[in-house]
């Protein structure tokens, strides 16, 4: 499926992870990342997606899947890139500040997400991104009943 | 507990989204370690060899443990 760009598209970190492997979805993140290197896109994260990242990658080093040296090859590669991606303003990284906190807290209770989800989906909103990017149906559910334009990258389905 | 009684509290309010912070990049480049580093796609590779599953599964698993 072809994503209609739009100008600034915010990344869950089960979409952002999809550039880096191949899976379902990883040929549209790898279209959007190609598409911010003329300037049409702007990918926006929550710093909180690369906290994600590390963690993912020690998990996955844990398990055996991938050697220390490999996973602490690869983190540095995401980062270079995402540092990168920055300098050249294709990348915007937000910060979680208190009215981000304050406000998912209502999240969490009303509409049963986890901190991490919930963080995720006002700081998308907050920073004035034109659509949200996951792989996790209820997390994008939430995100779409709060008004934020959704694509599921898993399925190709957008709300 | 106001907003489990009375529903769902959360507006965006335009003002404080412009107060929105981006995070220093410098600190990004701080965490490089090594010399040695993958392009993207030697990167991609070795987790599409090594890794079969889907990251999501690991990212839920981290945010609902």
């Amino acid at each position: 499926m072809k994503l209609e760009m739009n100008k600034r598209v915010f990344l869950d970190t089960s979409a952002f992870f999809k550039e880096y492997h191949d899976e379902r979805g990883s040929d549209i993140l790898h279209d959007i990342f190609n598409q911010t290197k003329n300037g049409r896109v702007v990918v926006c994260i929550s710093v909180l997606t690369i906290s994600e990242m590390l963690n993912t990658l020690d998990k996955t080093r844990r398990r055996h899947i991938i050697s220390d040296s490999e996973c602490l090859t690869i983190a540095d590669t995401i980062l270079y890139d995402i540092s990168e991606l920055t300098k050249k303003e294709a990348m915007k990284i937000y910060e979680p500040t208190e009215y981000i906190i304050h406000s998912s807290w209502d999240l969490i209770l009303t509409h049963h997400l986890s901190a991490i989800d919930s963080i995720q989906v006002i700081t998308a909103i907050e920073c004035g991104a034109d659509i949200f990017l996951a792989a996790d149906k209820y997390l994008l559910s939430q995100a779409h009943e709060l008004g934020i334009r959704t694509l599921n990258v898993q399925e190709s389905q957008q709300q | 507990m106001n907003s489990v009684k009375n529903g769902f509290q959360y507006q965006s309010n335009n003002e404080k989204s412009k107060k929105l912070k981006l995070f220093p990049v410098e600190l990004v480049q701080s965490m490089i370690h090594e010399d040695k580093k993958y392009s993207v796609e030697e990167a991609r590779k070795i987790l599409n060899s090594r890794f079969k599953g889907e990251f999501k599964d690991i990212i839920y698993e981290i945010r609902n443990e």
